[in-house]
């Protein structure tokens, strides 16, 4: 057995200005890596939360190695930071969880999520994390949903090329404890829906009719996909919907992508 | 291991090559996937048809990098340093550096020994000016918000090559320089490097 690599995304909230923020880990078997992928792979990647909509500097510096993760945020950065980075855990065969500390100001706090887990919420002092392999049969997707007016209706299908026993349908992801699960978070405050079918082949949404057209509609659902046979390598996604609406997918640890109305091809 | 059987069907033993090392959990599955590299009645496999084949082979083609960089991660542990510097990208542009199709190399952090040096972006600015950046194994993505006179990337090439060849793609106004111990390039707009590592 060699080691797994184990995508992580850790989303940072409320970290102060000038400052240092270290991760380092006192167990031994885990370490920082940047993975082995390419291509649409979304490998070490930070991307800044754009505050009142317009994009602001957060970080002078970030750096990792093996067993370390550091970051300075910038001098003149106003108030609290938010950002969110992308990164992979290498972990021994024989490791099944890690501990550490983190620098952190006291307002901070850092939810990490490993492969498809829930996530932990990481405060200033001590962490720790307990990790599971991730699983092959199945992956997670990102889907968001953004510009959808009231009555709009949007479904997703999923397809694969065609051929005898090549199949990918929606699931309910892995069969581990404490696995993430289906989540759906409204980006408004209150869900825009008022129907939601999870089908094997095709997520449907209908926005609310009777909804205020000025509230915000965006929506993110966390689904999950399996397929047949194991090694199949790409799948194609297709919305079907107004042209107002955008629907972005984002397949596990790969870049997230539009998905147009006809076959879009996303890597498993 | 399936890597080593069968070169003379080169599709499918690059395929093999990348079903190995990711679907290691499975090593059944891995025996059906290509049934006809296995002995004549030595297992229950069905056989594919030339259709299924057919299919099988278009995804192996079209991602033989996937196995390079699975390879280059599992087998070579040689780091080489090398740092890149960004000079004057404007606000609202996208640099895009990628190492080479095929060469045996992948970007790193450096592997293990407790370095306190890995991969690293900084700036002499008060601030990294980017609305998102990303390094995966060949490719780095930057995208700016504001000016950024300079900004400068360290991090290591896993490979045992002694040069590395690649591909930047920069807006217009900007420059990138590669450093390594021994050698140094500068590149502007869309061309092509060959650094060499020592």
């Amino acid at each position: 057995m060699t080691s797994e690599l184990i995508p992580v995304v850790l989303v940072f909230d409320q970290v102060a200005s000038n400052s240092n923020i270290n991760f380092t880990f006192t167990t031994a078997g885990v370490y920082w890596s940047l993975g082995a992928k390419s291509g649409d792979s979304v490998g070490f990647s930070v991307t800044p939360r754009p505050v009142d909509g317009q994009p602001s500097a957060r970080l002078q510096s970030i750096e990792f190695g093996e067993s370390m993760l550091a970051m300075r945020t910038a001098s003149d950065a106003a108030g609290f930071s938010s950002f969110t980075i992308t990164l992979f855990l290498r972990v021994e065969p024989w490791v099944q969880m890690l501990q550490g500390y983190c620098t952190l100001n006291n307002e901070a706090s850092v939810m990490a999520y490993f492969g498809s887990q829930r996530p932990m919420q990481w405060r200033n002092g001590r962490i720790s994390a307990a990790l599971r392999r991730p699983d092959a049969s199945s992956r997670g997707v990102l889907v968001s949903v953004q510009g959808a007016l009231p009555g709009d209706r949007i479904s997703l299908e999923l397809s694969t090329m065609r051929g005898e026993g090549l199949d990918a349908t929606w699931c309910l992801g892995p069969e581990q404890a404490e696995a993430g699960g289906i989540r759906l978070v409204s980006a408004g405050g209150a869900l825009p829906l008022s129907f939601l079918c999870y089908g094997t082949r095709t997520l449907q949404f209908e926005i609310d009719a009777s909804a205020s057209a000025s509230a915000t509609m965006d929506f993110v659902l966390q689904a999950y996909l399996c397929w047949r046979p194991a090694h199949l390598a790409y799948v194609y996604l297709k919305a079907d919907c107004d042209s107002n609406v955008s629907v972005f997918a984002q397949i596990d640890s790969r870049q997230p992508q539009l998905v147009s109305q006809t076959y879009t091809v996303f890597t498993l | 291991m399936t890597e080593r059987r069968k070169r003379e069907s080169a599709p499918l033993a690059d395929e093999e090559v990348a079903l190995a090392p990711e679907r290691r959990a499975r090593p059944a599955r891995d025996e059906t996937a290509a049934p006809e590299t296995e002995p004549a009645g030595g297992t229950s496999a069905p056989v594919l048809t030339a259709d299924q084949q057919h299919h099988l082979q278009a995804y192996a083609l079209v991602n033989p990098r996937h196995a390079l960089n699975e390879q280059c991660f599992a087998q070579v542990s040689t780091f080489r340093e090398i740092s890149i510097t960004f000079q004057n990208l404007r606000a609202n542009s996208k640099a895009f550096l990628a190492l080479g199709d095929g060469q045996y190399a992948i970007w790193s952090e450096g592997g293990g020994d407790s370095k306190m040096s890995g991969v690293r972006f900084s700036t002499s600015a008060p601030a990294l000016y980017l609305r998102s950046f990303l390094l995966n194994a060949r490719e780095m993505i930057l995208e700016t918000f504001a000016d950024c006179d300079q900004l400068s990337v360290s991090l290591y090439v896993r490979t045992e090559q002694v040069q590395v060849r690649g591909r930047v793609d920069l807006p217009p106004g900007a420059s990138v320089t590669l450093q390594s111990r021994s050698d140094r390039t500068s590149l502007i707009g869309l061309s092509s490097f060959a650094v060499a590592l020592e």
